[in-house]
C-alpha cells in the first residue's frame, strides 16, 4: 500500500469495480440467491482483499483473519435470503464480517503470537531510537486495548483502513454522530499515549 | 450537518507502526477455499429456488391480505333478501284476501253520496 493510498478515503466498493459496482452487486446477489456459483465467485473476487484487510485489523492475526473472511462469505450464503434487493451489498457484507470478528475476538482464545512489524526487523535506526519506538508501540497498543471494542474498530477502520465515517456508520448500524463521538473519544485516549513521544520528536 | 474530522496522519502512522501493515497472503488459495466450501450450499440453493417463483414471492403477502379482506367482507355483509317462492306468494295472497275487505264494500255505502256531490 502506498502512502497516498493510506491517507485517501477508500470507498466500500473496491476501486476498479468502479461506478457500476453497486448495480453489479445487486445482480450478483440475486444470482447467488438462485445458486449461481459464478456470481458468488464474482462477489468473493470483488471483496476478498478488502475483507481480509478489515478482518486482519479486527483479529490481529493472519490465520484468524483468513478464517473470518471465509466464515463471512459462508454467512452471506446462509443469509442471502434476508438481503434486501435494492440495498447496497457492501455495508451488509462488512457488517457481517465485523460483527463476526468482534464476536470471535470475544469468544475465541486468539493465538497470542503477535506479528512483528516490519520496521522492527529491519535494520536502520539507532538502538536508542528503536528502543523509543518500541516503547511507543507498547504504549499505543495498551491504549488501544483500553478502548471499548467498537471504538477500537472505528479507529482501525477510519485511521488504518481508510473507511469514510458514513461507511463505518452503515457497517456498525449507528449514526454518523455516534461514529464522530467515538472517534473523538478514542483520539483523546490515544493522544495521551502518544504525548511523550510527540514531545521527544 | 457536522462533517467528519480528517484523518490524523501522525496517529495513523503510529498505529501502523504498532500493528504493522496488512500482510500479503495467497488470495487465490483463499478464494479457492471459499468457493469450494460454498459449492454444497449453492447447489442446495439452486435446487430449492425455482427461477420463476422468486419474483412472485413478493406478491404472497398481498395475496394473503386480499384473501383475509375478502373473507372478512363476506362474513360481515348482511344476508341478501330471500327470493319468495310460488308457495309463499300463494300464502300471502290468501292472507290478503282473507283480511282485506272487498273494494266494492268499502266504496259502496258512500259511493252515491260522492257522485251526487261531484255532480252538483
Amino acid at each position: 500500500m502506498t502512502g497516498a493510498q493510506r491517507g485517501a478515503v477508500v470507498p466500500l466498493v473496491p476501486r476498479g469495480a468502479a461506478e457500476a459496482a453497486p448495480d453489479d452487486d445487486a445482480a450478483l446477489a440475486e444470482r447467488v440467491r438462485a445458486g449461481d456459483a459464478a456470481a458468488f465467485d464474482g462477489l468473493v473476487n470483488r471483496y476478498m482483499k478488502r475483507a481480509f484487510a478489515v478482518a486482519y485489523r479486527v483479529m490481529g492475526q493472519k490465520e484468524d483473519a483468513e478464517d473470518l473472511v471465509q466464515e463471512a462469505f459462508m454467512a452471506v450464503l446462509q443469509r442471502i435470503d434476508s438481503f434486501e434487493a435494492g440495498r447496497p451489498f457492501a455495508p451488509w457484507f462488512f457488517r457481517i464480517l465485523v460483527n463476526r470478528g468482534l464476536n470471535a475476538r470475544k469468544s475465541r482464545s486468539l493465538r497470542t503470537v503477535e506479528a512483528i512489524p516490519e520496521a522492527t526487523a529491519a535494520s536502520g535506526p539507532s538502538p536508542e531510537r528503536e528502543a523509543e519506538r518500541g516503547e511507543l508501540r507498547g504504549r499505543l497498543r495498551s491504549a488501544m486495548d483500553t478502548l471499548p471494542e467498537r471504538q477500537r474498530v472505528i479507529v482501525e477502520l477510519f485511521e488504518l483502513e481508510g473507511f469514510a465515517g458514513p461507511e463505518i456508520a452503515q457497517i456498525l448500524e449507528i449514526s454518523d454522530a455516534t461514529v464522530r463521538w467515538h472517534l473523538h473519544e478514542a483520539r483523546k485516549t490515544l493522544k495521551k499515549a502518544l504525548a511523550p513521544y510527540e514531545r521527544s520528536a | 450537518m457536522e462533517s467528519f474530522p480528517d484523518r490524523d496522519p501522525r496517529l495513523g502512522a503510529a498505529l501502523r507502526d504498532a500493528y504493522g501493515e496488512v500482510p500479503e497472503i495467497d488470495f487465490a488459495a483463499l478464494r479457492g477455499r471459499i468457493t469450494a466450501q460454498a459449492e454444497l450450499p449453492l447447489a442446495r440453493a439452486g435446487k430449492s429456488q425455482p427461477r420463476g417463483w422468486r419474483p412472485l414471492r413478493a406478491l404472497v403477502p398481498l395475496a394473503a391480505a386480499a384473501g383475509i379482506a375478502g373473507a372478512a367482507f363476506t362474513l360481515t355483509r348482511p344476508a341478501p333478501p330471500a327470493v319468495p317462492t310460488v308457495a309463499d306468494r300463494q300464502q300471502v295472497e290468501q292472507i290478503l284476501n282473507a283480511t282485506t275487505p272487498d273494494l266494492a264494500e268499502l266504496v259502496a255505502p258512500q259511493g252515491d253520496e260522492l257522485l251526487t256531490a261531484l255532480g252538483s
